[in-house]
């Protein structure tokens, strides 16, 4: 009887299942999808040609990327000792001096994006549990990771991998915003 | 770093965001309009002795709340269902509570709609002349279905439970959960002497509609078990959005078991009619709480997609 409702579900996807998101598919990739959910993708992309299609020209812009990450990496430009020193220098004066302004910034920097996080996962999980959370990832001194690794099976569990997925994608994006250093 | 452009614009977007109207904010809202019509009809009914007001608000309006808002009840469990995927345990809970919303929305029809003599009834078009025993064999056909809704849903909640224990945030109970608990065992006790009672001086063969009532009642019992233990864990995670899908749960098995207690008091003449009336309105309120469930777990999907995209 199981096996039946299995088959029955599993043909209903096939036939009506939506189709894969970015999001699904570079989870997929990084293997970080439960084997059942991985299987359901694969026959998806076997049976959907829309989709097959995307993840092919996922996989080429990935590769392409790859590639000109290895050649930047192996680049270095051919600079004689003089620059060299004078580039370490520059960097030596440049490092003490964002070393004074980050000390005077970064705890107040840091704390903001904590209160960000707080606020948004109180959204969802309420304050005590938030505050329980949270107390106990910012014991450790990775809280960031910490953070994530104990909300991301809580969100899963109450919420689905999807939303939590996007949730602990918004709270990543919170810690690591995109910045831009002149 | 736009570090600064961030703190800037956010609490601009969320300004913007909390103008729009959340879908159980909508449900509490017209919820809210519903009842105050209902008691502005009550009250024109008491003043002026025209049982037309309170006629027409139960008969037309409230049909059309039942209708609308157990239909959404089951949409919404629906979705909701569809944001787990089949391994995951909370998938097989919303299976169950969706296929419980689905007969409560079934028996709502069937009892406070197809039964009713009102021009909004299809029925009333096609059965001519109307046969008013007919129409309450089938309220009370409709009425019994709606009751299995609760084996169904105590499954469910079952599920959820076990869930939350799964991951710790079953919290410990204190004393007035362990008074509300007695409460619920005094009262299964008192009911099964009096089903005892009755099966001992029963003369004639059992009947399925008496036999049906006896399920009832211990699957309320269930049923409140699951919302004190369900109200404890949501009390010591604060409100969230997920602690409010469970805590609309628990708030209408609560009405449910209130407005059973008003009906059985009305009854056996315990209530004046005047304070039955209440009840009639708890079911209205049951009824948006069933609903606002499975609203704040969609709730809860659409914000975490939408605060990824802004």
């Amino acid at each position: 009887m199981k096996m039946f409702f299995t088959r029955v579900r599993n043909g209903l996807r096939r036939r009506f299942g939506a189709h894969l998101s970015t999001a699904d598919w570079i989870a997929w990739r990084d293997q970080q999808l439960s084997d059942s959910r991985s299987r359901q993708l694969e026959v998806h992309l076997k049976a959907c040609t829309l989709c097959w299609l995307e993840s092919q020209r996922l996989e080429d812009a990935l590769a392409l990327f790859s590639e000109a990450d290895a050649i930047r990496k192996q680049w270095t430009p051919p600079v004689n000792e003089g620059v060299e020193n004078l580039q370490e220098r520059i960097q030596i004066w440049r490092r003490s001096q964002a070393g004074a302004l980050s000390k005077a910034l970064r705890p107040v920097d840091t704390k903001l994006r904590l209160q960000r996080v707080t606020s948004e996962l109180e959204v969802y999980l309420g304050t005590r549990m938030t505050v329980r959370l949270i107390e106990a990832a910012c014991q450790s001194s990775e809280e960031v990771r910490n953070i994530l690794t104990t909300a991301r099976p809580l969100l899963t569990g109450l919420m689905g991998e999807q939303a939590a997925f996007n949730v602990t994608s918004l709270l990543f994006k919170i810690f690591t915003p995109e910045r831009t250093l002149a | 770093m736009n570090v600064g452009h961030e703190t800037k614009s956010e609490p601009q977007a969320a300004a913007k965001r909390s103008t729009r109207l959340s879908l159980p904010g909508t449900i509490i809202w017209v919820t809210c309009i519903h009842i105050a019509l209902g008691l502005a009809a009550l009250s024109a009914y008491v003043l002026s002795g025209n049982v037309t007001w309170i006629r027409v608000y139960f008969d037309y309006q409230g049909a059309l709340f039942f209708l609308v808002f157990g239909g959404l009840e089951f949409v919404l469990a629906a979705l909701a269902r569809q944001q787990f995927y089949a391994d995951e345990p909370l998938h097989k809970a919303w299976t169950f509570i969706m296929l419980a919303s689905a007969i409560r929305w079934v028996g709502l029809v069937v009892g406070n709609w197809l039964s009713a003599p009102t021009y909004i009834n299809p029925l009333f078009y096609f059965v001519q002349p109307w046969d008013p025993q007919a129409a309450v064999s089938l309220r009370e056909f409709g009425l019994m279905v709606g009751r299995f809704n609760m084996v169904l849903l105590a499954v469910g909640l079952g599920i959820v439970l076990r869930t939350y224990m799964r991951l710790g945030i079953l919290a410990r109970l204190k004393l007035i959960d362990y008074s509300m608990l007695a409460l619920v065992v005094g009262f299964v006790l008192r009911q099964g002497l009096q089903i005892y009672h009755l099966v001992s001086h029963q003369t004639g063969p059992l009947t399925f509609k008496a036999m049906h009532l006896w399920l009832t009642d211990p699957a309320l019992a269930c049923l409140l078990v699951e919302a004190v233990l369900l109200r404890r864990a949501v009390i010591s995670m604060g409100w969230g959005l997920i602690s409010k899908v469970w805590g609309a749960y628990t708030l209408a098995i609560f009405l449910t078991s209130v407005a059973h207690i008003g009906v059985w008091a009305h009854s056996y003449r315990y209530i004046t009619w005047h304070v039955a009336a209440v009840t009639w309105y708890m079911w209205f309120l049951v009824t948006a709480a069933y609903a606002l469930g499975p609203a704040h777990q969609v709730q809860a999907s659409i914000r975490a997609r939408d605060q990824l995209r802004t």
